[in-house]
């Protein structure tokens, strides 16, 4: 069964083309689902509703953009109606920041840990920085997205790379990080 | 000097590694909740299937009870019954021979000689002739004489059932070659999601092998494996099986990926939808780790929260209570002609009851059970010819009973007990707290109250009997709007206007065209 084929099982609701299509993408989207989200748990819960509304969806999917392109948002969407009530934004006017630059040697930690740097990060920041930064949404599209200002998502940008440079430099947050995880 | 490089760009690059799995009950929770939907949709179709179907059949039993007390269709079934007998007497005893007119009519019409089909009468009682056969042969198949009598033949019948269980369609597994498991092709499907957690919870020796089939987990992803190392030595082979050709796209795609990236295209232009209308993009996001199998999927009950979702049907209830009026649109009058140029008006009455209403987006039914009570009032004088068709009197003279009174009201009175069937139309549906719907659909009203009364200043009211040209059941054509004001999540206030429009009020008199103006004003509970 082709890709072709098993969306058109799961527009007729067919279980088995939606588990051949949760097989297919369960994994990469987990990846995602977990660097939007706080924890693993509530990753999988994203991940538990977007499929939902795949599922539930899938009928309206336009086959002419790409498929993975289409859950992905719907994850993103997902994630973001999670957080997004509990938001604190904070704006800077000034539209110069600088950029944030740390050395390679610096970044030598665990896959893990530095995931979980960033699912430490207030949910704003993680949002902001994940869109922006791992999945390259512009600034306006962000601003769009969340409802909020292209300047108040450039400074809750700024604010999260200070945040993740200033753990990442401190020693004493990765030895908590192995002493919680018993490493 | 140190190489520094900007800090999202090297998370990016670090994080793209990352390789997780979720926990393995993950597609069971989901299922489940899929199953829940699939349930709700059904639910949604069956309470107005449902609901027809009890509409119908009332329809159908009034119409029934109605002939029984028409005096000519008691003839006509009598003789029914009567040749159905002679009927079956004459399969009983083939030799003997029945010389009466009756009968020889009888066995022409069984024998379904056309030459007797003169009459739709003839043509009702053949049919049921064959019907009392039919039931007949069945009874002495699959039962028992007890009792025989010259008159009758008493038969303990024995019930069959035969029962169907529907296999359930996502175990396949079995069918494919490269399995590397040893079940047996006849092995234990599935029968629902349920069980299938259930055997699997349990964890015992017999039902693992079982469950490696219904979620594919394993054998899947053996089968994977096996057909990615095969990709690499004999292509020819891989698109054997449908599963084949995904694993072959997947890595296509990867490979495809991989160049792109050389290319310097980015995974936002992969999210943007593709300017080419037929082709669907291959898996970017599919992991590149491919060699590595994926852990088996054991399915551990947990307790997700349960999603709502748009799309989810909306169950509710609600209570009204509101005004009604009634009256005639030809203007004519409800009780008989020599009323018609008599000036009415219309006494405000009550409407009231319940209704259920499921909504599916934005359209919907609703059905539910409810009162209405209508008046309507003719202002008499005592010049007023009064012609007393259509009425039957307890008092004989109206006018003895208005005695001086300048202004007498003829009031009649009709009430029905009402089961509405209506589809309905969000109209506007948001997150604001007002909304507006319209519907449209039809009832059956069954009378309840038929009563004639005069009322005057100095005569409060006076029954005088009731009119006779009421049918006992009633249909209506109902069609209204639906505004409402949401109070919170769970309850709301209505404001639903209605007319209706009543199609078979009055036997043999089709001159009045009744209707009513109702308001359904109340409060619904949101499920």
């Amino acid at each position: 069964m082709n890709l072709d084929q098993i969306i058109k099982g799961c527009i007729k609701q067919n279980r088995k083309s939606q588990e051949e299509l949760y097989n297919l993408y369960y994994k990469s989207l987990f990846v995602i689902s977990l660097k939007y989200c706080q924890n693993d748990s509530e990753a999988e819960d994203n991940l538990h509703d977007a499929f939902i509304e795949i599922f539930t969806n899938i009928k309206n999917f336009k086959s002419t953009g790409s498929f993975e392109g289409w859950m992905k948002r719907i994850l993103i969407n997902k994630a973001i109606s999670r957080y997004k009530k509990s938001f604190f934004l904070t704006s800077i006017k000034d539209d110069n920041i600088p950029e944030i630059m740390i050395a390679d040697t610096e970044m030598n930690y665990p896959i893990d840990y530095l995931l979980s740097l960033i699912q430490e990060l207030p949910h704003q920041y993680r949002l902001i920085f994940n869109l922006y930064e791992l999945d390259e949404y512009s600034h306006k599209e962000i601003a769009e997205m969340l409802s909020i200002s292209e300047s108040t998502s450039k400074s809750n940008l700024h604010r999260a790379k200070s945040i993740l440079k200033e753990k990442i430099t401190s020693k004493r947050s990765f030895h908590n990080y192995q002493a919680s995880h018993g490493k | 000097m140190e190489n520094k490089k900007e800090i999202g760009k090297i998370f990016k690059d670090k994080l793209e590694l990352l390789d997780k799995s979720p926990s393995n009950n993950l597609w069971a929770s989901i299922e489940s909740d899929l199953n829940k939907k699939r349930k709700r949709r059904l639910l949604f179709w069956l309470i107005p299937s449902l609901l027809l179907i009890g509409l119908a059949s009332s329809v159908f039993v009034l119409e029934l009870k109605q002939n029984q007390n028409n005096p000519l269709g008691f003839e006509k079934d009598k003789t029914i019954i009567n040749q159905s007998k002679t009927t079956h007497d004459q399969k009983q005893s083939l030799a003997t021979k029945n010389n009466t007119a009756q009968d020889s009519v009888n066995k022409t019409s069984s024998e379904n000689k056309p030459s007797i089909k003169k009459t739709i009468q003839n043509s009702s009682e053949t049919k049921t002739t064959i019907k009392k056969s039919k039931t007949e042969k069945l009874i002495k198949q699959s039962s028992k004489l007890v009792t025989s009598t010259d008159e009758y033949e008493e038969y303990e019948v024995v019930k069959k059932y035969k029962v169907i269980i529907r296999k359930n369609k996502t175990v396949t597994t079995s069918k494919k070659p490269n399995s590397i498991s040893e079940k047996p092709e006849s092995s234990p499907k599935k029968s629902n999601g349920i069980a299938k957690k259930a055997s699997i919870i349990s964890k015992k020796p017999r039902s693992k092998t079982t469950l490696k089939n219904p979620k594919n987990s394993i054998s899947k992803n053996n089968i994977s494996k096996n057909n990615i190392s095969k990709s690499k030595n004999k292509k020819s082979t891989i698109q054997k099986t449908p599963h084949d050709s995904i694993v072959y796209k997947q890595n296509q795609s990867i490979k495809t990926e991989d160049s792109e990236k050389s290319n310097t295209k980015t995974s936002k232009e992969n999210l943007q939808d593709s300017d080419n209308p037929k082709t669907i993009k291959q898996d970017s996001i599919i992991p590149k780790q491919e060699k590595k199998t994926t852990p088996k999927r054991e399915y551990i009950e947990r307790e997700y929260p349960e999603q709502k979702n748009e799309d989810d049907p909306e169950f509710s209830v609600s209570v009204f209570y509101g005004p009604a009026i009634f009256g005639s649109l030809s203007g004519k009058s409800t009780i008989n002609e020599s009323l018609d140029n008599v000036s009415k008006s219309h006494p405000i009455t009550s409407h009231y009851g319940v209704y259920f209403k499921t909504m599916y987006g934005k359209y919907g039914f609703k059905a539910g059970f409810s009162k209405i009570n209508l008046k309507i009032s003719n202002h008499l004088n005592n010049q007023s010819p009064i012609n007393y068709e259509n009425m039957v009197l307890t008092n004989n003279d109206i006018y003895k009973v208005m005695g001086n009174d300048a202004d007498i009201r003829l009031v009649q009175k009709i009430s029905y007990y009402e089961i509405p069937l209506e589809f309905n139309y969000a109209i506007k549906k948001d997150e604001t707290p007002y909304g507006m719907e319209a519907f449209s659909g039809f009832s059956v009203l069954f009378s309840d109250a038929n009563q004639l009364y005069l009322s005057s200043n100095n005569l409060k009211t006076e029954g005088i009997g009731s009119t006779k040209n009421l049918n006992k059941m009633n249909l209506s054509l109902n069609l209204g709007m639906g505004f409402y004001y949401k109070l919170n999540e769970k309850f709301q206030f209505d404001f639903n206007p209605i007319f209706k429009y009543y199609l078979s009020t009055f036997k043999d008199y089709s001159a009045p065209k009744p209707y009513s103006l109702s308001i359904q004003s109340g409060v619904t509970y949101k499920f």
